[in-house]
C-alpha cells in the first residue's frame, strides 16, 4: 500500500468530498495562497476556485459564526481556524451556537459543519500556538470531537466528519502532520465512536490520543524489554467515545494509564479515568494513572519540553502501577 | 401614499396588538400568574419593530432580538408563541427556547439569540447560504443598540460587506442597554455610521415614525437583494425597565414622561385619522379584537401542559447523525 503524509491525507479527504458533493463550501484564513497554515488544503483553490473556497479576514469569532449560519442555511461547510489556540476567539460560535442550535430548534434544524484546527506541540511556537484544546470543548453537548493520530485515520475521519449532519470539531495535530502512513487509494470512511487497538498487550492499558499515541508506542517497546506487555488504545473520537473497547481492555489488564498532551488539571484524561472507575472498578488492580502536561503555560522554543509530557513520563506512570 | 389603506390599518393593528400583548404581560406578572425574568418588553418601540417586519417580502427572513415579544405575537401563531414563552409543550420548540432562542424557519423567523451580538455573523452566513442556493430573499437581522457594541457585530458587518451578503442590519435603538444609557456606551451619534468603518452604507430614521421605518427598511432590502448589505437604525425610547420583574427603572422619570408624549401608536393614530383611514369606532374595535387575541393566547398557554422529560431529553434533538455513545 502507498504511504502518504497526514497532511496529504487531509488534502485528499477535502478534494474527494468536494468533488463528490458540490454543496460543500470551505472557508478560513490563508486558503488561497497558502493552502492553509501548514498546507492541509494545498491545491484545492486551484481545483475548486473562489466559488467553493473563501479566504476569510482575520476574525475567528465572526467567520466561524458565519460558517454556522451557512450550515444552518443548508450549505455543508468546512471552516478552518489556523491554530487551535485561536478557537478561544470562536468559542461562542462553536459552543453556544453550533452545538446548541439544533436542540434549540427542537430538532427541526441541523448544522452540517466541520471546524478544523491544528493543535499541539511540534512547531515550538509557545503558549498561544501549541496547546491541545480538546478538553475546552468536552463539556459542550451537541458537539462531536475527532482527534486523529495518523494519516489513515485523518482521511477516514475527516470524510465522516464532512458527511455528518452535526457540528464536528476536527482537531489535527501539528506533530503528526508530516508523518507518513499507509493510506489506500480506494474510498473509505471511519465511523465515529470506534476506537483502535493500536497495539495488543496484557499487563496494562494505555489510552492515548494524537502525538501521545506515538510516544506511547515508543514507551511500550521499551517496557516490553522489561517484560511489561502494554495494550494501546486510540479512541480517535472523544465525542462519541468508544467506552466499550476501553472497558474491555481494562477488564483484561486490570490497569490503566490515560495519556494526552493537555495540562492535567481538567483534562479529558480525567473524564476517561472517571468512566473507567464507574464501570470497571471491580476489575482494577491498581489506581488509574494519568499523564499530561504540567499546569503551566507552554514556554517558547525547545523549552516546551519542560512542560509537555513524553515517552519517559509514560514509562514512569506504567512502572508505578505494575 | 405608498401603501394601501388596508396595509396602513394592518400596521396599526400590529402595533396595537404588540402594545396590548405586552401590557397583558405586565398585568399577569403583577397578578403573579407568570414569572419574571425573560420578559424584555418593547413598549414604546412598536413603530420601529412593526415598521421593520412589515417591510419584509414573503420570502424574506427576520432575525429577532430577545426584545420582540409583542412584534412576534403579530408575526407568529400567537398561541404557539405564547405557549413557548411559558415553556409549554405546545410551544414552537416545546419549551426549550422561550423567546430567547425562538425560531420558526417555515415562517421565515431566524433563531433569536441569547448571546447578544452572536446572531449577527450567523445571520451573515445564512444570507450567504440564501445567495448560494439562488434563493430570492434576504434576511433582516435585528440588534439592539447595546449589543451593537459587541465585537461579533463589527466582524459581521465586515464579513457581510466582503461576502456581498443579502442582509439588512436593523438597529432597534431604544437608547439604553439594560441600565446603561447609550451615551455611556458609545461616542458615535448615529449607530448607522458604524457601517462606514467597513464600507457599507447606513441610515438613521425616527423610530417613532412607523412609515419612515418601513420605507427605510424596504429600500435597504432592495439593496440587499443585489448583494449590498446596509444598516438601518431606528431610534425610539423604551417606556419600561430592561426586563419585567428583573430590573428596576433607573432613568429620570421625566425622560420617560417626555417619551410618552411622542408615543408611536398615538402618533400613527393621528396620521391615520388625518388620512381618513381610522376613526374612534375602528380604534375601539381593534383594541377589542387584539385584547381578545392576547387573552386567548395566554389562556391557551396556561391550559397547555409542560413537555415531558422524555421529550425534552431526547438525544435525537441534540444530534441528527447518531452513532456511538452520544448521550
Amino acid at each position: 500500500m502507498r504511504n502518504i503524509t497526514y497532511m496529504q491525507a487531509l488534502q485528499e479527504a477535502h478534494a474527494e468530498e468536494m468533488m463528490r458533493d458540490e454543496n460543500i463550501f470551505l472557508m478560513g484564513i490563508e486558503l488561497r495562497h497558502m493552502g492553509s497554515g501548514v498546507g492541509q488544503t494545498a491545491g484545492l483553490y486551484q481545483k475548486f476556485g473562489p466559488d467553493r473556497i473563501f479566504d476569510t479576514p482575520i476574525s475567528e469569532s465572526g467567520y466561524v459564526g458565519a460558517a454556522v449560519g451557512l450550515a444552518l442555511g443548508g450549505i455543508r461547510t468546512i471552516v478552518e481556524v489556523q491554530f487551535a489556540d485561536f478557537l478561544s476567539y470562536a468559542f461562542d460560535s462553536i459552543v453556544n451556537q453550533a452545538a446548541k442550535l439544533r436542540y434549540l430548534s427542537d430538532g427541526k434544524e441541523s448544522i452540517p459543519l466541520v471546524i478544523r484546527a491544528p493543535q499541539g506541540m511540534g512547531f515550538y511556537f509557545g503558549a498561544q500556538h501549541s496547546q491541545c484544546v480538546e478538553s475546552w470543548f468536552m463539556n459542550a453537548p451537541g458537539l462531536k470531537i475527532a482527534v486523529p493520530s495518523n494519516a489513515y485515520d485523518a482521511k477516514g475521519l475527516l470524510k465522516t466528519a464532512i458527511r455528518d449532519d452535526d457540528p464536528v470539531l476536527f482537531l489535527e495535530h501539528k506533530a503528526c502532520i508530516f508523518m507518513k502512513g499507509e493510506v489506500p487509494e480506494e474510498e473509505y470512511t471511519i465511523p465515529f465512536g470506534q476506537a483502535k487497538i493500536v497495539r495488543p498487550g496484557t499487563d496494562v492499558t494505555i489510552v492515548a490520543i494524537q502525538k501521545m499515541v506515538w510516544d506511547s508506542i515508543e514507551a511500550a517497546e521499551e517496557l516490553q524489554k522489561d517484560g511489561i506487555s502494554v495494550e494501546i488504545i486510540d479512541p480517535r473520537t472523544l465525542i462519541p467515545l468508544d467506552k466499550e473497547t476501553i472497558f474491555n481492555s481494562v477488564k483484561k489488564t486490570g490497569k490503566a494509564v490515560i495519556v494526552n498532551e493537555a495540562p492535567l488539571r481538567g483534562s479529558v484524561s480525567g473524564e476517561i479515568s472517571a468512566v473507567i472507575n464507574e464501570n470497571c472498578f471491580e476489575y482494577l488492580k491498581a489506581p488509574i494513572k494519568r499523564v499530561g502536561a504540567a499546569n503551566i503555560p507552554i514556554p517558547f522554543g525547545a523549552n516546551e519540553s519542560y512542560v509537555l509530557p513524553n515517552k519517559n513520563d509514560i514509562i514512569a506512570a506504567v512502572k508505578s502501577i505494575v | 401614499m405608498k401603501y394601501s389603506n388596508e396595509e396602513l390599518l394592518s400596521m396599526y393593528e400590529k402595533m396595537v396588538l404588540s402594545r396590548v400583548y405586552e401590557e397583558k404581560v405586565i398585568e399577569l406578572l403583577t397578578m403573579g400568574k407568570i414569572q419574571g425574568g425573560a420578559w424584555h418588553l418593547a413598549i414604546g418601540q412598536e413603530a420601529a419593530q412593526v415598521g421593520c417586519i412589515t417591510a419584509l417580502g414573503p420570502n424574506d427572513y427576520f432575525g429577532p432580538t430577545h426584545r420582540c415579544h409583542g412584534v412576534l405575537a403579530t408575526k407568529l401563531d400567537i398561541n404557539k408563541f405564547t405557549a413557548e414563552c411559558l415553556c409549554k409543550g405546545t410551544g414552537y420548540q416545546r419549551g426549550k427556547a422561550a423567546i430567547v432562542h425562538i425560531s420558526s424557519m417555515e415562517e421565515k423567523l431566524f433563531p433569536a439569540n441569547g448571546i447578544l451580538g452572536a446572531g449577527a455573523p450567523i445571520a451573515v452566513g445564512f444570507a450567504v447560504a440564501l445567495k448560494r442556493k439562488k434563493y430570492d430573499g434576504v434576511i433582516v437581522s435585528m440588534i439592539g443598540d447595546g449589543a451593537s457594541n459587541e465585537g461579533n457585530y463589527y466582524e459581521a458587518l465586515n464579513l457581510a460587506a466582503i461576502m456581498e451578503a443579502p442582509i439588512v442590519f436593523f438597529i432597534d435603538n431604544n437608547g439604553i442597554g439594560f441600565t446603561n444609557p447609550i451615551d455611556n456606551a458609545t461616542k458615535v451619534q448615529d449607530l448607522s455610521a458604524k457601517g462606514a468603518a467597513v464600507g457599507i452604507p447606513g441610515v438613521t430614521v425616527d423610530g417613532n415614525d412607523v412609515l419612515a421605518v418601513r420605507e427605510a427598511v424596504e429600500a435597504a432590502i432592495e439593496k440587499a437583494r443585489m448583494g449590498q448589505p446596509s444598516i438601518v437604525e431606528a431610534k425610539s425610547i423604551r417606556f419600561r425597565p430592561h426586563a419585567e420583574g428583573l430590573s428596576a427603572e433607573t432613568r429620570d422619570p421625566k425622560l420617560i414622561e417626555e417619551a410618552k408624549k411622542n408615543d408611536p401608536i398615538a402618533r400613527y393614530e393621528k396620521t391615520l385619522k388625518e388620512l381618513g383611514v381610522l376613526d374612534d369606532k375602528k380604534i375601539s374595535e381593534i383594541y377589542e379584537n387584539v385584547t381578545k387575541l392576547a387573552l386567548d393566547a395566554f389562556e391557551y398557554g396556561f391550559a397547555s401542559p409542560y413537555p415531558s422529560k422524555e421529550d425534552t431529553c431526547d438525544i435525537n434533538l441534540v444530534y441528527k447523525t447518531l452513532g456511538g455513545d452520544l448521550a
